[in-house]
């Protein structure tokens, strides 16, 4: 029979790539269960990508960190760079989006986007054409997202986070939203239909890594830790002698037979 | 040991349960952490100015003019007045937030503003009641509330429980000031101790006929199966044996004004409007009675 050896270090390893695996599986299932959280008038609109790989993963870090520097928003600058590592970090990634927020809103005047003004709102602030919002137009926005959104579909994603991490939670593996992670897997093309996006990274690892962090953590993490381990280690080991050429000192007396007192060596 | 009928013991427990929801609802990880989740846990006599909304309004229009509100809400007032009226009635929780205002400062775009703060000025100037609930909304902060309930959702789901979510009588509970300071309100009906009250509806079927059923289905999807394609008026197939019609007795389609429809709904919005103002006074007294503040 094949055996299945998981440990989470060393990172990337065969073991490490096996946990990975099962990570996978649990976002397989969470995605489904997003596909069937409660929504509103029973209308699709979400839609699901997971991710998982070192090249993928690395190369969302970057966007986020990208991101970080470019947005020009203090206060999402930190916010973006910790989580970069939390993207390294994670088994996998799951990304849901939701792709009626922009362009078919609910049509029942609720208001949540506006107050009194109703659907008109959002028709009013995006391309229109036959009384439809023009799905093409995209990307032009000077904000991030390109709202107003309608608020019963962004509700509506909501409810499919809620149930994909419920189904975190049952399956006992760590997740968590983020923004930051949406984002950026947006700028990359993943799940591209949608107008708003959310990150759900899944971690089978003995500590949560998706809280408590400290500040600076895109700076003193894990990864960084051990690389500056590597780094002193590599430079101290330096100064050894040779080996072969073995100093009296080495060998030291050892205690008499039958003596267990080992502190009077 | 004490023994105890089943079913009234099962329905002793939904208020345990409905506790455990709650306890969910509050435990929800979410994206911007800075919700402030509101709820009430509502059983028999707190739940009958809701009922009693949707009731006056039936009164007083016909069934018709209750249902042209909102066609759903009538479902669910047709639910929810069975439902009560059984040994096992409900326990409803009303879930709220306010996201009205946005502290986040991410100036991410998705409310359709260039930042939070103009944002939170426009919510502050222009902003207000709507139809459901109040706006402009924070998408983050809605995106936060609805993880919230879709928790409360998961768990009495995972405990068995008899229930639906719904933003029809949640936009009632908002209108009549259940929860102070929200603009979003959703209820969860918890029961009664049977299976498919809210989905299926056994009470709509009760009331509907198949001839309703019928023209449901005629004006929502005529051109999708019932109809011939046609640069004049377009012809409408019927149930029955539609080619025995001779063409002057066929149904035709046509886009027009219809004023007699648009009255009606301003008939109905006006009541709305009447019986909404006097049965949130009646709320408030409620609340005040029972020592509730939120």
């Amino acid at each position: 029979m094949p055996r299945i050896y998981c440990n989470e270090f060393p990172w990337f390893s065969p073991p490490d790539q096996s946990r990975r695996e099962n990570g996978v599986l649990a976002a397989r299932l969470m995605l489904n269960a997003a596909l069937t959280a409660p929504v509103t008038g029973g209308v699709d609109h979400v839609e699901g990508e997971i991710v998982w790989g070192y090249d993928e993963q690395e190369a969302l870090a970057r966007k986020m960190e990208e991101l970080a520097h470019t947005l020009g928003n203090k206060r999402l600058e930190e916010i973006f760079l910790y989580e970069a590592v939390m993207a390294r970090d994670a088994d996998c990634i799951l990304f849901l989006g939701d792709y009626r927020s922009k362009d078919t809103p609910f049509d029942v005047d609720c208001g949540y986007c506006n107050g009194m003004g109703g659907c008109a709102f959002v028709y009013q602030r995006h391309r229109t054409a036959m009384g439809q919002i023009d799905p093409t137009d995209r990307g032009l926005q000077a904000t991030p997202l390109d709202g107003p959104f309608c608020m019963i579909r962004v509700g509506d994603l909501g409810f499919s986070i809620g149930s994909a991490l419920w189904m975190a939670k049952t399956l006992m593996v760590d997740c968590r939203p983020f923004f930051s992670m949406g984002l950026a897997a947006q700028k990359l093309g993943y799940c591209r239909n949608s107008d708003i996006v959310v990150g759900l990274p899944v971690a089978t690892l003995s500590k949560n890594p998706f809280v408590d962090i400290h500040y600076n953590y895109h700076v003193v993490n894990m990864r960084r830790m051990v690389d500056s381990v590597r780094k002193h280690y590599i430079i101290t080991r330096q100064a050894g002698p040779d080996y072969r050429l073995v100093s009296k000192e080495r060998f030291q007396k050892r205690p008499p037979a039958g003596d267990s007192d080992q502190g009077e060596e | 040991m004490a023994m105890l009928e089943g079913k009234n013991h099962a329905h002793e427990g939904l208020l345990q349960a409905a506790s455990l929801v709650l306890n969910a609802y509050y435990k929800a990880p979410m994206v911007t952490s800075r919700v402030k989740l509101r709820s009430l846990v509502l059983t028999r006599e707190d739940f009958q100015p809701m009922i009693e909304l949707v009731g006056r309004m039936e009164e007083s229009l016909g069934r018709e003019g209750a249902s042209s509100v909102f066609f759903p809400l009538y479902m669910d007032y047709l639910c929810y007045r069975e439902a009560f009226q059984r040994p096992d009635p409900p326990v409803v929780l009303v879930l709220g937030a306010n996201l009205m205002t946005s502290e986040l400062g991410w100036n991410c775009g998705a409310c359709g503003f260039a930042s939070c703060a103009e944002f939170n000025r426009f919510s502050k100037e222009s902003g207000g009641m709507g139809m459901f609930g109040g706006g402009p909304s924070c998408a983050w902060k809605v995106i936060d509330y609805c993880i919230a309930v879709d928790y409360a959702c998961s768990a009495a789901h995972q405990l068995s429980l008899e229930n639906r979510i719904q933003a029809t009588f949640g936009a009632v509970a908002y209108l009549l000031g259940y929860l102070e300071d929200c603009s979003m309100v959703l209820t969860l009906p918890l029961g009664p101790v049977t299976e498919l009250w809210y989905y299926n509806r056994p009470s709509l079927a009760k009331l509907s006929t198949y001839s309703e059923w019928v023209q449901l289905m005629r004006q929502n999807y005529t051109w999708m199966f019932q109809m011939f394609s046609s640069n004049m008026h377009p012809w409408v197939k019927d149930d029955g044996p539609w080619w025995e019609k001779e063409h002057t007795g066929r149904d035709t389609v046509k886009v027009a004004h219809d004023p007699e429809l648009e009255q009606k709904i301003l008939a109905a919005r006006g009541k709305l409007l009447e019986y909404t103002i006097e049965l949130r006074q009646k709320v408030q007294e409620m609340k005040q009675r029972k020592g509730i503040e939120a």
